[in-house]
């Protein structure tokens, strides 16, 4: 099947270029004919030729008069041919074509116009970048892409690529499920595809992948996952292009079922030097209103002492009374005042772009450095792009880039649950020390104070531990161009791309946790590293001509990657001072290591084909046909394909109207996949471990059973859209997509005579279903004042449409199930507070009232979907004279999530709670939300049910934007060509309904650790 | 002209391309634990043999001796402490449904020592090529997979499957037979029992072919004698006395018997030095904590003790009966000492004696069976041979009671007599060691118990469809193609 593919490769290169051949001879012998014939209107026509900036002719070019049909497009050789209605005396032509700046020339009958086109420098709002060189004009888009360009996201928060994305792309969303920034957040294009396989984009920054944490999202080899997106300085992207439906995504074969995220970094412009600098400064804080409200002191007093007494305790006896070592009864520690504080963020980039027609270059430079509010955690990135184009030979191009960024990052993982310290305890002792032990009671027969260890107080962690991550990424990207002859590249692109990370961990004697007791040595030390190594080649042929109303554009390729990825680290324990912190200084006998390796290459073939006729209608092939040696041999090819049609209304003759400027169809459907799956499930392990040895002799059995039959995930998406546009200012995309998931890879189990164990197997089908839409307007355009605005929302419906067996349940609070969608709610149904006695009530799975809780009356929640119903995002732009407001707002409305909120004083004596537990029942009498109030209950409130439901309903003002752009008659004084100045606040609103100063909502549990509000001043200047 | 050339160096890179990417997709996995890389290196594939003895000591010193043993008449379970399985297993009242021990866990353990069998067998001639000095030691670790694959065909056909003598031809339902790597979507079914037979008789031959006699053989591995002697116990269960006589014969030629004074310290101290000692196949506990010794041991929470009947048995002089006694000694709880307990000693170490006394090594084969087996085929083979029947069993009897065979008489008149009397041998001399149910069901006995049992089922009348276990349910959901056991639908 390889070979055959590969002919045909060959066979349609050699087509396509006897194409070429052919239409040359066809436009010799067409030059007679124009220029002989004669006839009598012949004199009033409008005739010339339009050539490009270097003054070579320009093919394909739209020419016609404005307000009327008249029109045509210049031949091959530049010239066109305009004939004016008879009578016309004056008439404006307009002379457009893709990527070049339109022109209007006032002209008369019998005029000869000769047009130089300028390239256009809003070049890529109008085009999209697919990747593998094949730009695409927004016309003729037959499937789904979204590209988000750099005046947008120029102006947002600079610590990492992915986050910038949030409420920008219809149908993507930012799940940021720490707020300590540099972990991983998720991002779902589309919804979730699979079950145990990477749910993540691919990400791709100027065609080469980048390592973002492979299947478990988090990168391997150290202890905590710093992303690698946050390598990256958005300062240098030119455009994010994110990649949605089959004919875009199957390029990319493979990996490209969750969606595809290109990168494509600035380019340099030819001309003369242009020097451009930003300087950003920023104080971050945490924005109150979004913690969550745990009780004061006063207030955990009288929760405890009544758990305390209603559970039959004697207050004689109570854990926590005053003492020389702790006065509880002075104390109130808000545990927020202590970890969270004032953070700073600094950046500063510059870069210099400019160059010839035959040798140009763009150099940046940036360094970035948060320390972020939440105290112990620190970012610093520095980092370098160059990128160098010139001419090697006449038609031989040579394009160079490369970027390095190094990164240190100071990480303190904060107890997530450090507001449950309770607030009589101070992590201070009167002299200033850090306190390391309480002195209290833990009996309930007796008041027997002793000395404990203070493990919740971390602030000795965050001085004297150290938990530091190097990381140095560099990439280099090498591409050959050749340019035969016009709108024909052969391209080698050689692409690298390594991550080297460093991990110190280093757990001082100084803490409660460190400190030497029975069981373990003070000091533990580890260091850790990971080394991942990427390398690509693709060879490829882009093409792309326009032959009178014919436009082709074409790429085929091969594409050969092998990818590499080191761990190692060595741990150690007991160490004599905090100064020796390196392992090889540990006790000789604590000493221990590990490191792993793994290897993967792929090899694909690829090619588009794009045609459109007379701008009206267009098609689009896609196809990879890819290889994996993750997979055995029996499954190691996969073909991906997508094909597209579209079809531009407002270009028909038929269809003339002044109002709409744009009324497309198109559609699109295909298939891509999902290889980043554990590997080593299709090959099996065989495993040395103690539990095989026989007579202490070093033994080994079979680990997991090879499964030579696993394949990757396929998703098929079909995709569909519209766009209208109205008056020039208005313009509406919706899309509908249906995009099934197959072979979905998931334990399933198979004869135990293979293996007792549940083993991974394409067993699941998943459907996700949506409607997406996207609107820009112009509300209002005058000299002085523009008002824009885009608007994007998208829905998401989920269905698992197949499992190895129907349901799986292994889970708390959600379940698998086919039928519903994944995770969907599996809790017990609350029943409320029983007014005489205060005893709490839930429903048993038939529906009857009871008064125990049990995990066996959990039931499907439908009623309680997760999936939001809307979600999305908008910007809007004023500009006044020099003056521009930007305000952007992220949304989602609907859906519900499970919040634990609840404490009904389980354990009231040893941690605080959310003020909620103060709406308790008291009296016989009362309608409560809350149960009884008892110390070390048998409520089992802390598994959930139907009470922790909260839905996930917000607006957030994610960044609001004031510029001030110095008017141009004062820069050229100064030899300037731009100067901005901008005050930029991030997160500075969030609202979600029901929101309280005195209680929790969702405002206050959709983060951990709260909002990081951040406002900044920037100044950018370029000349 | 320059399209030409265009177009060749275009095909020309796509040709190298190509030719390149014919092996650019077989990653090399030394280093890797896949299973392939695995067995590229003999080392490994030496830690592979190891390995599998390991499945095999994890076979016999739980689930397979407990099997035979609980579902006997020998023993009795203290209920107080005894686990629902087990339980139900001595009740005779398993399910399908249970998925711990019996009937699952005992199918999956078996099951292991057959896959890591098969990995071994599939990968063994492959190393050769790359090892051909290592020949020699490769092709007897490949017999040690052959003879552990029919070791485990034969031990999960007696516990999943009739007998072979339940229907003349044994046509009757048996186990799948799996005699390589089985995959995702093959179709794995249950072979007729004669089926399984062949193919244990297959792996025996061809495991003897592989491997040659050696006089200072390890016991704690396979070798050339165990073959002969599994050969002589399938044989035996078979009915084909003639060659369970002659695989007896040459084994009994080649293993003394353990004299009497080392004969307890063989159990319980088998890690000491003995001049002369019967063992042909035994599985190293050494540094395991053992499931048998935990479940044995009466200081910890006893759940099979022997029943009380059975020491009457015995000669009063009878070398035997020392393991029925288990006297705490001077290192234990102070709680336990002075007390005598009867126990099954046969699997529990001296304390005293031995570093690591939670350890058990589990018999396979010993030499006593081939005394056995071989007066049972001369009393049922062809020739009758009754009179040489007793020579084998005055052999074991005067071990035991370190006298001379000539001292020892026996009183017998027919061939049912010399039946009961290797019948009690048997009994008295491998019970504990994973043979019981199974000498009773081969033999079409009913199973009886003592007035002392405290068992709910006293007797089970041959045939019955209890005297073998169900196939569990979680096989039965993941397999489509399994067949329950007839009586448990």
């Amino acid at each position: 099947m390889k070979a055959k593919f590969i002919i045909s490769l060959l066979s349609i290169t050699s087509m396509l270029l006897s194409i070429e051949a052919g239409a040359r001879e066809n436009t010799r012998n067409a030059y007679p004919d124009t220029a002989i014939p004669a006839d009598m209107s012949q004199q009033d026509n409008v005739t010339g030729k339009v050539t490009d900036e270097n003054g070579d002719p320009l093919v394909g070019v739209m020419v016609y008069i404005e307000g009327t049909t008249t029109g045509t497009m210049t031949e091959t050789d530049g010239t066109y041919t305009l004939k004016p209605k008879s009578g016309a005396e004056s008439f404006t032509v307009i002379f457009s074509y893709l990527g070049m700046t339109t022109q209007k020339v006032t002209a008369s009958p019998g005029r000869v116009i000769n047009i130089k086109m300028q390239n256009d420098n809003e070049l890529a709002a109008a085009v999209i970048n697919g990747g593998y060189g094949v730009i695409q004009s927004k016309e003729d888009l037959t499937g789904s892409a979204f590209q988000v360009n750099n005046d947008i996201i120029e102006k947002l928060p600079a610590a990492r690529v992915d986050n910038m994305l949030t409420g920008l792309v219809p149908g993507l969303v930012v799940e940021e499920n720490t707020t300590n920034g540099r972990t991983q957040v998720s991002i779902r294009v589309r919804g979730e595809g699979s079950l145990s396989a990477s749910k993540e984009p691919l990400w791709i920054v100027d065609g080469v992948e980048i390592y973002t944490g492979g299947t478990t999202n988090s990168v391997m080899g150290t202890s905590y996952s710093v992303s690698p997106l946050s390598f990256i300085n958005p300062d240098d992207i030119e455009s994010i292009t994110v990649l949605k439906d089959a004919t875009m995504t199957a390029l990319y074969g493979a990996d490209g079922a969750n969606g595809v995220i290109l990168i494509t970094t600035k380019n340099a412009k030819t001309g003369k030097l242009r020097f451009n600098t930003t300087v950003r400064y920023g104080v971050a804080t945490i924005d109150r209103s979004t913690l969550q409200k745990y009780c004061n002191a006063a207030q955990w007093y009288s929760l405890a002492k009544e758990g305390w007494t209603n559970a039959g305790y004697s207050m004689d006896i109570f854990p926590y009374q005053d003492s020389e070592y702790n006065s509880y009864s002075t104390t109130d520690t808000d545990w927020n005042d202590i970890y969270l504080n004032v953070g700073h963020t600094a950046q500063v980039n510059f870069s210099v772009s400019g160059g010839t027609e035959k040798m140009k270059n763009y150099f940046s430079g940036g360094y970035y450095a948060q320390i972020s509010p939440y105290g112990g955690n620190s970012q610093q990135r520095y980092n370098f792009r160059d990128k160098l184009t010139f001419q090697l030979f006449s038609k031989f191009d040579v394009e160079v880039n490369m970027s390095g960024s190094y990164n240190i990052n100071n990480i303190l993982s904060l107890y997530s649950f450090y507001k449950e310290q309770l607030p009589i305890f101070t992590p201070y002792m009167p002299n200033g020390d850090y306190r390391l032990y309480n002195y209290y009671s833990t009996s309930t027969t007796a008041y027997e104070p002793e000395m404990r260890k203070f493990f919740g107080n971390e602030l000795p962690e965050r001085q004297f531990n150290d938990n530091t991550q190097k990381a140095f990424q560099g990439d280099l990207n090498v591409n050959l161009v050749y340019k035969p002859f016009k709108g024909m590249s052969i391209t080698s692109e050689t692409g690298i791309s390594l991550l080297n990370i460093f991990e110190a961990v280093y757990d001082s004697k100084n803490t409660v946790s460190g400190i030497a007791d029975d069981t373990r040595m003070s000091g533990s030390s580890r260091r850790s590293g990971s080394f991942s190594f990427r390398i690509k080649e693709n060879i490829r042929a882009n093409y792309s001509r326009t032959f009178g109303k014919h436009a082709v554009s074409a790429m085929l390729g091969v594409e050969l990657s092998d990818y590499k990825y080191n761990t190692a680290y060595a741990t150690g324990y007991g160490f004599v001072t905090d100064a020796l912190k390196e392992v090889s200084l540990a006790q000789e006998s604590t000493k221990n290591g590990g490191s792993s390796f793994s290897h993967q290459r792929s090899l694909s073939f690829l090619g588009t084909v794009t045609y459109t006729y007379d701008r009206r209608y267009t098609l689009t092939v896609t196809n990879r046909t890819q290889g994996n040696s993750s997979f055995s041999t029996y499954s190691r090819w996969n073909t991906y394909t997508g094909a597209g049609i579209a079809w531009n209304i407002q270009n028909e003759k038929f269809f003339n109207s002044r109002i709409f400027h744009l009324l497309k169809l198109r559609g699109s459907f295909g298939n891509n996949g999902n290889s980043r799956v554990d590997s080593s499930a299709a090959y099996g392990t065989y495993n040395i471990s103690e539990g095989s040895y026989y007579g202490g002799q070093a033994g080994a059995t079979q680990g997991t059973p090879a499964n030579p039959g696993l394949s990757w995930e396929t998703s098929y998406i079909a995709n569909v859209g519209i766009d209208v546009g109205i008056f020039n200012r208005l313009e509406v995309g919706v899309e509908f997509y249906n995009k099934i998931t197959n072979d979905l890879i998931y334990d399933g189990r198979v004869s135990s005579i293979i293996t007792d164990n549940s083993v991974e197997r394409n067993v699941g089908s998943i459907l996700n279903r949506g409607i997406e839409f996207n609107i820009t307007s112009t509300n209002i355009r005058t000299r002085d004042f523009v008002w824009t605005t885009t608007f994007n929302g998208a829905r998401n419906s989920n269905k698992i449409l197949k499992l190895y067996e129907d349901t799986y349940s292994g889970f708390f609070d959600s379940i698998w199930t086919v039928g519903a969608p994944k995770d969907q709610l599996w809790l017990v149904s609350w029943a409320g507070v029983d007014p005489t006695t205060g005893a709490p009530m839930w429903y048993d799975k038939d529906g009857n009232l009871t008064y125990s809780f049990s995990y066996d009356n959990r039931v499907i929640q439908s009623k309680y979907s997760v999936e939001p119903t809307l979600y999305g995002g908008m910007i809007n732009t004023f500009r006044f004279k020099d003056f521009t407001l930007s305000f952007n707002l992220v949304y989602n409305f609907g859906g519900w999530t499970v919040a634990s909120l609840n404490n009904d004083g389980y354990d009231i004596i040893g941690e605080n709670v959310p003020v909620e537990a103060l709406d308790h029942w008291k009296q016989p009498g009362d309608i409560a939300t809350n149960p009884r109030y008892l110390y070390k209950n048998s409520y089992k409130s802390s598994s959930n049910s139907t009470r922790n439901l909260i839905r996930k309903t917000y607006i957030s003002l994610r960044n609001l934007t004031l510029t001030y752009s110095i008017p141009q008659k004062y820069l050229r004084k100064a030899n300037m060509s731009a100067v901005d100045i901008s005050l930029i606040g991030d997160n500075l609103y969030l609202w979600t309904p029901a929101q309280s100063s005195k209680r929790n909502s969702y405002k206050t549990m959709m983060y951990n650790d709260g909002v990081v509000r951040t406002v900044s001043l920037n100044v950018s200047l370029s000349f | 002209m320059k399209n030409h050339i265009i177009i060749l160096l275009l095909n020309a890179l796509l040709m190298t391309s190509v030719v390149c990417s014919c092996s650019f997709l077989d990653v090399e996995v030394v280093g890797k634990n896949t299973i392939e890389g695995f067995f590229k290196d003999y080392d490994s594939f030496r830690a592979a043999g190891e390995g599998l003895h390991r499945c095999m000591y994890d076979f016999y010193d739980d689930e397979y001796v407990r099997y035979a043993e609980i579902k006997g008449d020998l023993v009795n379970i203290n209920a107080v402490n005894a686990d629902e399985g087990i339980l139900a297993l001595f009740n005779y009242n398993i399910t399908p449904s249970y998925t711990s021990s019996f009937p699952q866990t005992l199918w999956k353990k078996g099951y292991i020592i057959i896959t890591n069998a098969n990995n071994i067998i599939t990968y063994g001639p492959k190393l050769k090529e790359d090892f051909p000095a290592r020949t020699e030691a490769i092709d007897s670790i490949v017999a040690t997979a052959h003879f552990a694959r029919a070791l485990a065909h034969f031990d999960l056909c007696n516990c999943y499957a009739q007998p072979y003598n339940y229907t003349p031809d044994a046509s009757h339902i048996g186990i799948p037979v799996v005699d390589k790597i089985p995959g995702f979507d093959d179709e794995i079914k249950r072979d007729p029992v004669s089926k399984v037979y062949s193919l244990i008789l297959s792996d025996l031959h061809t495991a003897e072919g592989m491997l040659s006699y050696k006089d200072d053989f390890d016991y704690y591995h396979v070798s050339r004698v165990a073959c002969d002697a599994l050969l002589a116990r399938v044989y035996l269960y078979m009915e084909d006395y003639v060659n369970a006589e002659t695989y007896a014969k040459k084994v009994m030629d080649r293993v003394p018997l353990t004299p009497a004074s080392s004969y307890v310290s063989m159990f319980r101290n088998p890690h000491s030095d003995r001049d002369i000692d019967e063992s042909i196949l035994r599985l190293n506990g050494a540094f395991i904590t053992s499931s048998m010794n935990a479940l044995c041991d009466p200081t910890k929470s006893i759940k099979m003790e022997p029943d009380p009947s059975i020491i009457n048995y015995y000669d009063i002089s009878d070398v035997r009966r020392e393991l029925f006694t288990y006297i705490p000694e001077s290192i234990e709880n102070e709680n336990y000492q002075g007390h005598e307990y009867s126990a099954i000693c046969k699997h529990l170490y001296y304390k005293s004696n031995s570093v690591d006394y939670y350890c058990t090594d589990p018999f396979v084969l010993r030499c006593s069976e081939m005394y056995l087996i071989h007066a049972e085929a001369l009393c049922n083979g062809p020739k009758q041979d009754l009179a040489g029947a007793a020579q084998d069993l005055k052999a074991l009897i005067a071990r035991s009671l370190d006298i001379t065979a000539d001292e020892v008489s026996l009183i017998y008149s027919s061939k049912e007599d010399m039946q009961n009397l290797i019948d009690r041998e048997r009994v008295k001399e491998l019970c504990y060691e994973g043979h019981r149910i199974f000498d009773i069901i081969r033999n079409k006995r009913n199973l009886v118990r003592s007035a002392e049992s405290n068992s709910t089922v006293k007797t089970v009348n041959y045939p019955d469809y209890r005297f073998i276990l169900p196939i569990g349910q979680l096989e039965m959901q993941a397999n489509p193609n399994m067949v329950q056991n007839e009586g448990y639908l």
